[in-house]
């Protein structure tokens, strides 16, 4: 399969009554390195793009959104807006900051794990492992037993388990400690080179390396930011990260 | 402290305190018995009279003197559950019968349309919550307005209405119940099947209406969770989330309220029963409880008490399995 060197975001609006809180016209999200770091200020919408680009918008907002993969311009998705809004992708996943409704509570780590498995695709314990929570899918294990770092890391591996190209991942190393963020870091990087995986990560702290792609965000526009430049500050509106 | 143990001791504490709950009960039921003016004697007098027949003051007071009623209300308690505990639930005055047969009688139909509301309530319920989070926004208005409809018309208008429905259309013959008297057998098989669902749909609805609200409000805060976003979006299917995730903590709310539906059911059960002549414990605690026949009401409201008490310690059960594996399984 040849991985897709960008996401083009023809056209997105969200809105909260009359109120926008996204607004992006033929926005590129360049995912030609294996991970893309969307670094922008809370507030600025982040997780409200990663929802909506990966078919999700909630309950009381609206608008629309049109979103295609690759450079054969591949639609993932165009659709209007109303309601709530659950759009099932071939390509994205999301991966959702840390929360404790994860998981549920009603039924163990392992048979949600496989719930989701693909038959094709990794089984949770080779993704797990190299993240030091391959123990925690043994069967009688409940998410109400582990911690905020081991619930993003087993967020991520039912993420990669589950298929999909690219990997929308909200703040998925903001509960860990530098020694696990790393290891986060190189399991991305290993999905990458074993199933040809692209991530995109948002991420208050600056992530660094030769294939990393940095961005940053504002209601209107995602821009690149150089390496040595750091992020810029850009005019957010006050709205939910 | 094992626990098995500890279990032991919950379960003697649950014992102890049903076994209260029920002496406060039936002492309560003692004292609203004896306050009305008059007594059963008074009432036997007045039935007498109808007929042309005159009790003179010596005979009544020769009566009253039989049946004790010129002992104080704490006697007949007292004397009462002392019966109660080696079975003997005493004699009703009007039936002139051991309270038990009268009860026994009865009870049967009883516990076909409180278990068959019960089930009625609980299986439709959860079919209008499914139709909630597998329904478009039309079917979903729709569903609210009959909801908030059905719960603001009482039990007993409906009844009303189905009285009059019934038999201006001879659909049903509603003075059938009486069959229900007969033996048991085909016959008694046609009859019943053809009246048991009037008390059971009168008794049901507002219960249903409101907990499909309940088990809807539960669902939406379920769905509103990240795990079931997340599985929706990686394609997961609605049923299997339905299944997996979101039933149980779904029912949950409802489940732990059976104890209380066993008694709103019960507490409608008398009115909605003399509206439809259904020949249940209902109708007979109207009709014991007006005449003063102390111990045929003290009989009924036991019985109801036990229910109320077992409708509880069901909930307990199966809110112990619905969080079985859970946190909140795990520490109750």
């Amino acid at each position: 399969m040849i991985s897709p060197s960008e996401i083009t975001v023809r056209r997105l609006r969200l809105r909260a009554g009359h109120r926008t809180l996204l607004a992006l016209d033929d926005a590129r999200l360049p995912i030609e390195k294996p991970l893309l770091v969307i670094h922008a200020p809370s507030g600025t919408g982040k997780s409200l793009l990663f929802r909506a680009l990966c078919g999700y918008v909630p309950r009381g907002l609206a608008g629309e959104v049109d979103v295609a993969l690759g450079s054969n311009d591949e639609a993932v998705y165009a659709s209007a807006l109303h309601r709530e809004t659950f759009h099932v992708s071939r390509n994205f996943r999301y991966v959702a900051q840390s929360s404790a409704n994860t998981f549920s509570p009603f039924r163990s780590l392992r048979r949600q794990m496989l719930d989701v498995r693909r038959t094709d695709g990794p089984r949770p314990e080779e993704i797990a492992g190299p993240l030091g929570v391959a123990r925690l899918l043994a069967d009688d294990v409940y998410s109400y037993e582990i911690s905020t770092g081991q619930t993003q890391r087993l967020a991520f591996v039912r993420a990669v388990c589950s298929g999909g190209r690219v990997l929308f991942c909200d703040e998925i190393t903001s509960g860990l400690d530098p020694d696990n963020e790393a290891r986060m870091l190189d399991a991305c990087r290993q999905a990458v080179a074993d199933l040809g995986l692209r991530f995109v990560i948002s991420s208050h702290r600056p992530v660094e390396g030769v294939d990393v792609e940095v961005c940053t965000l504002s209601p209107t526009t995602i821009v690149p930011i150089a390496k040595d430049a750091g992020p810029r500050p850009v005019a957010g509106q006050e709205i939910g990260s | 402290m094992d626990k098995v143990s500890s279990r032991l001791i919950s379960g003697v504490r649950g014992f102890a305190s049903a076994l209260l709950a029920l002496l406060i009960i039936m002492a309560i039921t003692f004292l609203v018995v004896a306050l009305p003016p008059g007594d059963f004697v008074d009432g036997y007098i007045s039935k007498r009279a109808q007929g042309g027949f005159v009790v003179t003051k010596d005979e009544a007071d020769a009566l009253r003197a039989q049946l004790g009623l010129d002992q104080p209300q704490a006697v007949h308690f007292l004397r009462w559950m002392g019966g109660v505990l080696t079975g003997d639930f005493g004699y009703s005055w009007e039936f002139r019968r051991p309270v038990l047969d009268v009860i026994l009688e009865r009870a049967p139909i009883t516990f076909a349309i409180l278990g068959l509301t019960a089930v009625a309530v609980y299986a439709l319920s959860i079919a209008v919550a499914v139709a909630y989070l597998f329904a478009g926004p039309l079917v979903t208005r729709l569903l609210d307005a009959f909801a908030l409809t059905g719960l603001s018309v009482p039990n007993f208008i409906i009844a009303l209405c189905l009285v009059y429905l019934l038999s201006s259309s001879g659909w049903v013959d509603l003075s059938r119940w009486s069959m229900l008297s007969q033996q048991v057998g085909l016959s008694w098989w046609s009859t019943f099947l053809s009246l048991i669902w009037i008390p059971v749909l009168t008794l049901s609805w507002s219960s249903l209406m409101l907990h499909s609200r309940t088990i809807r409000a539960a669902a939406a805060v379920e769905t509103a969770k990240d795990y079931y976003i997340s599985l929706r979006l990686i394609g997961v299917g609605r049923l299997t989330l339905l299944r997996g995730y979101v039933l149980r903590p779904m029912l949950i709310p409802t489940v732990s309220t059976l104890g209380w539906d066993v008694a709103a059911i019960l507490s409608a059960t008398p009115v909605v029963s003399a509206i439809l002549g259904t020949p249940d414990l209902g109708s007979l605690l109207v009709t014991s409880a007006s005449s003063g026949d102390l111990y045929l009401t003290a009989g009924i409201v036991l019985v109801f008490a036990m229910l109320v008490l077992a409708g509880t310690q069901v909930s307990r059960i199966l809110l112990r399995v619905l969080t079985r594996g859970s946190v909140t399984g795990a520490s109750g």
